[in-house]
């Protein structure tokens, strides 16, 4: 055990930045096996459903430096959400899901938004994920609508199948490729770095308002 | 274990036949005398390697045995007769003067072993398998008898000396030679005996196999025939009696679980046939769509492979049309994700039967487990996680103070589904089994007694990364590998204080009346219709932030000003339950008893006569909540401009802009009735009336300001609202800082 743990920390001491990272959406939507799929590479068949929180973590190398993204699964039905706000704080980004069969997930979707636009940081990377591209024949939310949507409200958006892996590693990797916009969800790294991820127009003193 | 010491049994009971079989005093010492064994042993390799191939390997399998196989003996023989074993001599010749010198003998001996054995082997081959009362042991005592050499002789002759000193007179009487093949005739026996059990433990296991296999053809039989429903796959054709080894049986659980279902049915009188009838009605009620379809989103993900594929559907329609009729019994709790997991539990438990199931579960949820558990966004699920949080710092400090730094927040998983996730399915039957009697605290006690067993290994975790991986592992062991044992675990539930818990009543109340100051408020921003769920999140946003704030200390982006006095004021809640805490923890007798119920109590009404008399801060600090609340209103205007309007906004605009204001304009469809809830003894101190009165003159320019609330504001706002109620109701005035 204290063996697993030295060698846990010295990943920790190896990868340069540390993202908090979010999975948020109505439930069945298909959080938990985006997850899955982005962590293990695998689609989870007889999955449980989320009850509270689950975690996950990878390493992955973005531009040269290493970055652990800490991904918080969230349970989906309406009645956690009082859970899952306690998990927005510090979150660098936040991968938002519906699934495209499914007008009603997509319909959730402004208030997941709210959420997140709320409780996180004020630039926190929202990336819009339209999930269960597989079945495309069951679709209810066409591809062009939902990116309407996220253009309104300055979401990138992609569509994934968990079922297949399509887009999944992309949709959570997509914040980390724009290191423009990297949020304050940086726990720890270069400190240089960090001071030039500094989002653009916002100064420390808006962030600060926001935040109270 | 249970095998291992009835293998000891056994043994014990072979010896004692064999004993007897052999006569009294055979000189049939202890099996584990080591080199007469172990010359058996050699004597028996190199026999083999020729004639009796197929005997050699159950043989060497079984010769690790015998040293393990020692410990009964002594007792079982010494019983019996005083020959203690010594591993050189045989103690019984106690004035014994000779030492070795039987190699003459031995080779005799050997002889006639070879000769023996191959003879019994023959003969055991031929109809032993399917014998069980071959006699060949009871011939094998006749070999004795039989033999002629001399140790066997004086040996028989040894024998007729019935009494101990006689036998010692007669030892004496013997030249060493004459001693020296009696100890070798001991030895020969002895090796022959332990053989002899090693053939009759290889034997039974043989026969057990057997059993076993027998009733596996009768339970496939049974399978074979049966009507292939869930239930039938676990059915298991068996001779041996399950009781004793869950608890209390299946039968018993399921009888007496209904037993407290159906006394809480009549206690609040309730038709139950009328109410099975619309239950369980086939047709579909106006509100079943919104709550089926997240239950049939769930029934294939409840975690048990039963409820998956195709062979899954009839037990999927049974728990659908359980959780169904749950949600249509009360339309208030509905469905929560985890009642699948609940119900399908119960479902074993009643075997199948969907009325019976409905039945505990009601009894379960609205019955046993606190109000608002599982409705109201798990309002007393998060009360429960404060109280929980505060027990861990009693119970484990170093575990708690190490949770806490690695910020982590209680494991809900665990009480939502009362442990049907995260362990065995025989631990939690025993759980709730003891949550049935005990009731929900027993919830409590046994997510502490499981951080205790845990504790160490989270120790080690640096980060809260490190954590949560050590926590999946632990999790994965709890579930899989019974890295807790049941029955340790319940001991310490019940051992770990008295029912009921002390202080814990007082604790909930004091977190529900915390997390919620004004529970009326909340009912009437969501009186747009209490099902839908999204009407009351602005409320809840309240509830979390106490609750996060309750339990760590920690506010974050709560809130610059108004951080330190919270923060202050926090710790100042938790000093005085430390108080109330300890002193009745520190001593636990009678005598406390009137002390521990006494001192909360004093707290509540002294934080209730502040509350009452503290009106002059209460208006100040009104007054400042609603210049910040004007600050704020003016800033975010300043930032919507920035903001794209968006249907988001718009949308967001209308449904939460009731919420903007409600401390200033929601109370006035305050029903009346919540209030008695949150307030303890002073009536006249009642939080609500306190502000009302206070409100009423500044409500116009609240309203005044809704129009400017951009929906950021709309959802903080509250939050602030929170933070100064808090302050303003609970917080003596000098701490308050005057704006």
């Amino acid at each position: 055990m204290q063996c697993l743990t030295a060698t846990q920390y010295e990943t920790h001491r190896l990868t340069d930045f540390l993202f908090k990272f979010l999975v948020i959406g109505s439930a069945g939507a298909g959080k938990s096996c985006l997850l899955h799929q982005f962590i293990e590479n695998k689609f989870k068949q007889d999955s449980n459903h989320t009850i509270g929180v689950e975690f996950g973590s990878r390493v992955v190398n973005v531009a040269g430096k290493t970055v652990k993204l800490q991904i918080w699964d969230t349970a989906g039905q309406e009645r956690f959400r009082s859970v899952t706000r306690s998990y927005y704080r510090g979150a660098a980004g936040a991968l938002l899901v519906y699934d495209i069969t499914s007008r009603e997930t997509y319909n959730a979707l402004t208030n997941w938004l709210t959420d997140a636009r709320t409780l996180a940081s004020p630039n926190i990377i929202i990336i819009l994920c339209g999930n269960k591209k597989d079945l495309d024949a069951d679709r209810e939310v066409t591809f062009l609508e939902a990116s309407r949507f996220a253009q309104e409200n300055e979401l990138m958006f992609l569509e994934t199948s968990a079922l297949t892996g399509e887009n999944v590693e992309e949709g959570f990797l997509k914040c980390e490729l724009d290191p423009e916009r990297m949020g304050s969800g940086i726990q720890y790294g270069d400190a240089s770095l960090r001071q030039l991820r500094q989002p653009r127009g916002t100064p420390a003193q808006n962030k600060q308002q926001c935040n109270c | 274990m249970a095998s291992r010491s009835s293998e000891l049994l056994e043994i014990d009971m072979l010896m004692d036949v064999c004993g007897g079989v052999s006569g009294d005093e055979s000189g049939f010492v202890n099996p584990a005398l080591p080199d007469g064994f172990s010359a058996f042993q050699r004597w028996r390799a190199t026999t083999d390697r020729g004639g009796a191939g197929d005997d050699v390997s159950p043989l060497s399998d079984t010769s690790s045995k015998p040293p393990s196989l020692s410990s009964p003996s002594p007792s079982s023989l010494s019983s019996k007769r005083p020959v203690p074993a010594d591993s050189d001599s045989v103690v019984l010749f106690d004035d014994h003067t000779t030492t070795g010198g039987g190699g003459r003998a031995s080779s005799i001996v050997d002889c006639l072993l070879v000769e023996l054995y191959d003879a019994y082997g023959g003969g055991r081959r031929g109809g032993y398998v399917d014998s069980p009362d071959s006699s060949t042991e009871a011939s094998s005592s006749d070999a004795f008898l039989g033999r002629s050499n001399t140790g066997s002789h004086l040996l028989q002759e040894l024998q007729e000396r019935h009494t101990r000193r006689h036998q010692m007179n007669y030892l004496a009487q013997k030249a060493p030679e004459e001693l020296g093949s009696i100890i070798q005739e001991v030895k020969y026996r002895t090796s022959l005996q332990s053989a002899k059990l090693l053939r009759q433990l290889k034997r039974r296991d043989r026969l057990h196999h057997k059993l076993q296999k027998n009733c596996d053809i009768i339970t496939a039989c049974l399978q074979a025939v049966s009507p292939k429903r869930r239930v039938d796959t676990r059915l298991k054709f068996s001779i041996e009696p399950s009781l004793g080894k869950n608890g209390f049986q299946q039968e018993w659980r399921k009888r007496v679980w209904l037993t407290l279902a159906d006394r809480y049915l009549h206690s609040i009188s309730i038709d139950w046939e009328k109410t099975l009838r619309f239950a369980f009605n086939e047709r579909s009620n106006p509100d079943d769509d919104s709550l089926g379809i997240q239950i049939v989103k769930d029934l294939h993900r409840t975690g048990c492979s039963f409820y998956c594929g195709q062979e899954g559907e009839q037990d999927r329609v049974v728990l659908k049309r359980v959780l169904l009729a749950y949600a249509r019994w009360n339309k208030a709790v509905g469905y929560c994700q985890g009642f699948n997991v609940l119900a399908a539990l119960i479902l074993e438990v009643t075997e199948g039967s969907e009325g019976d199931a409905l039945k505990v579960m009601i009894f379960l949820i609205d019955k046993v487990l606190p109000e608002n558990y599982f409705a109201n966004n798990l309002q007393a699920l998060s009360v429960d996680m404060a109280v929980f949080r505060d027990l861990l710092r009693v119970k484990l400090p170093r575990l708690s103070q190490h949770l806490h730094h690695l910020q982590k927040a209680a494991n809900k998983e665990w009480f939502l589904t009362m442990f049907a996730t995260c362990l065995p399915p025989q631990t939690v039957l025993k759980i709730w089994d003891s949550v049935f009697f005990e009731g929900s605290e027993v919830l409590l006690r046994v997510a502490l007694a499981i951080w205790h067993r845990l504790g160490e290994r989270i120790e080690y975790c640096r980060s809260a990364d490190d954590f949560y991986s050590t926590m999946r592992c632990l999790a994965q062991e709890m579930l899989e590998h019974s890295l807790i044992n049941s029955s340790n675990l319940m001991q310490e539930v019940y051992s770990m204080a008295v029912f009921p818990f002390p202080q814990l009543a007082e604790l909930r109340e004091k977190y529900t009346y915390n997390i919620t100051p004004f529970p009326t408020s909340v009912k009437s921003n969501g009186s747009g219709g209490l099902g839908s769920w999204g009407s009351d999140e602005d409320a809840d946003m309240d509830d979390e932030d106490s609750v996060v704030t309750g339990g760590f200390g920690c506010l974050g982006p709560l809130g610059g000003l108004l951080a330190p006095d919270l923060q202050k004021y926090q710790k100042q809640l938790k000093d005085q339950v430390d108080m109330a805490e300890l002193s009745p923890w520190a001593v636990e007798d009678g005598v406390s008893g009137g002390r521990r119920k006494e001192n909360p109590v004093a707290v509540n009404s002294m934080m209730m006569e502040r509350m009452s008399t503290d009106i002059g801060a209460l208006k100040r600090q009104y007054a400042r909540i609603k210049r910040r609340q004007q600050q704020q209103a003016m800033q975010l205007c300043i930032r919507t401009d920035k903001c794209p309007a968006t249907n988001v906004l718009a949308s967001q605009l209308n449904s939460s802009s009731p919420v903007v204001n409600h401390l200033l304009l929601g109370r006035k469809t305050r029903p009346a009735p919540r209030t008695p809830r949150v307030s303890a003894p002073g009536g006249p101190g009642l939080p609500g009336t306190v502000i009302e009165s206070d409100c009423s003159a500044t409500a116009a320019t609240g309203s005044g300001a809704v129009p400017l609330f951009s929906p950021f504001p709309c959802v903080k706002q509250p939050r602030r609202s929170t933070a100064a109620r808090n302050l303003g109701l609970y917080g003596p005035t000098s701490r308050t800082p005057a704006v």
